[in-house]
């Protein structure tokens, strides 16, 4: 086991394209199952990501809640998903880089 | 006691219009009039106003601009003794902006009966005065906001009440009291600009709230407006600003630089929609940097950005700290102890982050500005977000750059009522000299900073419009067959495709 002292390995969840509703459908699933048990900080990578839906924001409060202490972040965060973010009033409870 | 070209009102507050009448009343044992008293003088002048032709109006109207504009140099010293903030120079200016610039754009404005005939729609607009309004008058921009708000009021046909910040009574009064003799010279109606002479939040809360008042021009601080909004009373607020410049990589550098300082340090960066942030790319970042040095800006050490966010930030009110408000570069570091060259006009600060724990990424109304280095256009813009939503939501953001596509990316994802581009923001912002936007003192942001409009507010906004509605049959309405409506089994589709149907 790790001792708690030493940073733990962050699990990074990419994604890519559209995050609507019907592909959160798709891939929220297996996502929520991993993070049901939490183990190490979470990031997800939005690298990739020109559109995010409600359903995707949803996923992104669970996986906050979820990680919590070991952390959740968002990054590489396009102008457009981080306005979404900023008027959703999310940018107050998860970290956005 | 005589200050610029003009007799101050005595001591005791009374001055007397040329035809001997009181204008407004001594105040006795310190009880200022009350809210029914100004309430019922502004009643009647409205009342008389409502008959008022375009000409009459015209005439008020450019007799205030004249008297307002002619006495602009003694106003705007007299602003600066009595407020201890800015520049008198510059305040001259804003008073020219307030009298000349905006009188050339409301004067041809139709604000007196019909307004427009459209013969084929049938619609005709009549322009109708709202009725009394209260204008609060800030410390920062007092004598032009009073000449700003009497000169769209009066075009308007509406009368004004003025209630000036505390610390801007004097000079606020007797911009007021110059604008309200020309008016009266030219025929206008008695008390049809008022203003408080002992100026509390008491009295002005009772004003606000009086069921006689149409409308309140809230132009202030966040508490004023939010009591502005509470009264019950229509109000058009402001927000407060947080600007951020962006130089972006295709800008030219040495003209932006020129630009943002004369912007920043104009009236020692009392105007809200004044940059607060600017935002380079890392490519350019270095030459910028050498930039604003060559150009009199001093840049902070880490230790110094700490002397200064405790001098100039107050972190109870999580506000800007008034000792800086208004204030030359030079003083604003004697104050937070720093030794910086006697000639530096702004100091920058480097920094990190935006939020609370960076005290400078917040709104400070003075000669300093923020400084962030962004890897690449993505990154600036989320940077850029980030202080426009730390409490500069709808107000104004800037840019300089020369990249159509670029600008309009960015200002599609800016949340502002203005989006300034090469421009000084300052003065863009308030319209007039840099761009076509309507000249104002009072800049609408949105309901994201809690405002109605993103408009600049000028005299079109002060008229309620009626419209006469002439019968014009909808035609394709007549030979529609209706019941297909009460026949739920027809879809959208089907009743538009019956309902368009040409034969």
């Amino acid at each position: 086991m790790t001792p708690a002292c030493e940073p733990q390995e962050p699990l990074i969840i990419g994604f890519k394209g559209s995050m609507s509703s019907d592909r959160c459908d798709q891939v929220g699933p297996d996502i929520r199952a991993r993070l049901a048990e939490p183990r190490e900080p979470v990031v997800f990578d939005l690298n990739d990501v020109d559109f995010v839906g409600s359903s995707f924001l949803g996923l992104c409060i669970y996986a906050h809640r979820q990680a919590g202490d070991h952390g959740f972040r968002l990054i590489n965060v396009c102008p457009m998903v981080k306005r979404v973010f900023k008027i959703a009033g999310l940018d107050r409870i998860l970290a956005i880089e | 006691m005589a200050l610029g070209s003009f007799e101050l009102p005595n001591s005791t507050g009374t001055h007397s219009c040329p035809s001997g009448t009181v204008v407004v009343p001594p105040l006795a044992g310190g009880c200022a009039m009350g809210a029914d008293e100004y309430l019922k003088r502004a009643t009647a002048a409205a009342a008389v106003f409502s008959q008022f032709t375009q000409e009459q109006t015209d005439r008020v109207v450019r007799a205030v601009y004249e008297a307002a504009f002619n006495k602009r140099v003694g106003l705007a010293r007299l602003a600066c003794e009595e407020t201890g903030l800015g520049k008198w120079q510059d305040k001259v200016i804003k008073n020219v902006v307030a009298s000349q610039f905006v009188y050339d754009d409301i004067k041809n404005l139709k604000t007196v009966g019909i307004v427009s005939d459209d013969p084929v729609a049938g619609i005709v607009e009549i322009a109708q005065p709202m009725g009394p309004i209260l204008g609060i008058i800030p410390v920062t921009n007092p004598t032009s906001t009073v000449i700003f708000k009497i000169l769209i009021a009066l075009k308007t046909r509406n009368p004004i009440i003025l209630s000036p910040s505390p610390r801007a009574r004097r000079c606020s009064s007797e911009a007021a009291r110059i604008c309200y003799e020309a008016a009266l010279a030219a025929e206008a109606p008695e008390h049809c600009v008022q203003w408080l002479t002992e100026a509390s939040l008491e009295a002005t809360q009772a004003l606000m709230s009086h069921k006689s008042l149409a409308l309140i021009l809230a132009t202030g601080g966040a508490g004023l407006v939010r009591s502005a909004y509470s009264s019950g009373t229509p109000a058009i607020g402001v927000g407060s600003g947080n600007v951020p410049v962006f130089i972006e990589k295709s800008a030219d550098v040495a003209f932006a630089v020129e630009q943002i300082m004369l912007s920043k340090l104009f009236d020692n960066g009392t105007i809200c929609a004044s940059e607060q942030a600017v935002v380079v790319e890392r490519d350019i970042a270095e030459a910028t940097a050498a930039e604003f040095r060559k150009q009199k800006a001093y840049f902070l050490s880490a230790a110094e950005v700490a002397a200064v966010e405790r001098i100039a930030f107050d972190p109870r009110r999580r506000v800007m700290a008034p000792d800086v408000v208004g204030q030359p570069a030079t003083k604003i570091a004697q104050i937070a102890g720093l030794d910086v060259p006697a000639d530096v006009d702004l100091l920058v600060a480097p920094l990190k982050g935006v939020g609370e724990q960076w005290p400078l990424s917040s709104e400070i109304l003075a000669p300093i500005l923020a400084w962030y280095a962004a890897d690449d256009f993505r990154a600036a813009v989320n940077r850029c977000i980030d202080l426009n939503f730390h409490g500069g939501v709808g107000h104004t953001v800037s840019i300089f750059s020369n990249d159509e596509d670029r600008i309009r990316e960015f200002a599609g994802l800016m949340n502002a009522g203005r989006i300034v581009v090469n421009t000084p923001s300052s003065q863009g912002a308030v319209g007039g000299i840099y761009n076509r936007l309507h000249p104002s003192l009072t800049l609408g942001c949105g309901t994201g900073g809690h405002n109605i409009t993103t408009d600049n507010i000028t005299a079109r906004h002060l008229l309620n419009v009626q419209r006469i509605a002439r019968r014009r049959e909808n035609q394709r309405l007549g030979r529609f067959d209706a019941h297909l409506f009460l026949d739920e089994s027809r879809d959208a589709a089907a009743v538009a495709a019956a309902y368009h149907k040409n034969s």
